[in-house]
């Protein structure tokens, strides 16, 4: 049985944030990119949850920063992908790839 | 601009310990994150759309992490009593350690219930008369969070309510015997 990589709605908007942000990816950082690219408010908690779920899945890690003033003297932790992270999201591409062949967005009837 | 700032300073620690009390049962560095992440956030929402819309931005996603953090206190009891079992080690019985944490939860829970609903009012507020008065529905942090009068009547009695469940479960967590006997008490007594 091959290995399951593929991830889910949430997930893969979490993972395109990562991306875009590279170095600077952090919860509210995070948190303001999903609300671009989704073009919705997405609570802050349902960022944690979905993030420790893909770190416990090891296909993102985690490392806190540095305090900064702007945050009341608390630290960041910054969020990175993994390389099975990096696979996991070429999976799930290549699946959205695959079924939109099958059935072209035009063909679907109203 | 800045002297509605200068008083938003003075409530940004009211406004804060919501977060503070919702996150307590974090683990440190999550609780940091939390916290730093949402008060980054209120500021961003201040700079951008105004105070009363950051207060509200600020309470509806600790409201709406609620959920998720009593699920990672949940998390965190387990893993508490697990490492403990595993390691033979098992220092106090299962039920002391659901004591212990269910507790604590709930206890934050309906603090973190009180502080949101009073604790960021006006000062008639405080008064059960005038907490239905239309200066407390016209308070902008309700208006930005698009309650109505049925809203503001269910945040009034739900404090009490989170108080009596919070009481029972402390209770019921230290002694049930006690706690089905009052029942038992009330309801074929009485």
């Amino acid at each position: 049985m091959t290995e399951k990589l593929a991830l889910g709605n949430f997930e893969f908007a979490i993972v395109t944030a990562l991306v875009t942000l590279g170095d600077n990816a952090y919860g509210m950082k995070i948190r303001q990119e999903l609300d671009r690219l989704l073009g919705r408010s997405v609570a802050i908690g349902a960022v944690y949850t979905t993030l420790a779920r893909l770190e416990d899945k090891k296909l993102i890690s985690s490392y806190v920063g540095d305090p900064t003033p702007e945050r009341g003297g608390r630290a960041k932790r910054f969020y990175r992908l993994e390389p099975l992270g990096r696979r996991a999201y070429a999976a799930t591409v290549a699946e959205q790839d695959r079924l939109r062949g099958i059935l072209p967005l035009g063909a679907v009837p109203a | 601009m800045s002297a509605a700032w200068e008083e938003e300073t003075a409530r940004i620690p009211a406004i804060f310990a919501i977060g503070s009390l919702l996150a307590a049962c974090l683990p440190r560095d999550r609780r940091d994150e939390l916290l730093g992440d949402l008060e980054e956030g209120y500021r961003l929402e201040a700079a951008e759309h105004g105070l009363p819309a950051a207060r509200a931005w600020y309470l509806a996603q600790i409201l709406k992490s609620a959920s998720p953090i009593l699920r990672r206190a949940l998390g965190v009891f387990l893993t508490d009593l697990l490492v403990q079992a595993e390691a033979g080690i098992l220092a106090e019985p299962p039920m002391e350690i659901a004591r212990r944490w269910m507790g604590r939860t709930f206890f934050l829970f309906a603090t973190g219930w009180i502080v949101c609903v009073f604790g960021l009012m006006h000062p008639p507020a405080l008064d059960p008369q005038a907490a239905l008065s239309p200066h407390f529905a016209e308070c902008s942090c309700w208006n930005a969070l698009g309650w109505n009068e049925d809203d503001l009547i269910l945040a009034a009695f739900g404090p009490p309510l989170a108080v009596v469940f919070a009481s029972l479960a402390w209770i019921g967590f230290s002694d049930r015997r006690q706690v089905a006997q009052a029942l038992r008490t009330a309801i074929f007594v009485d």
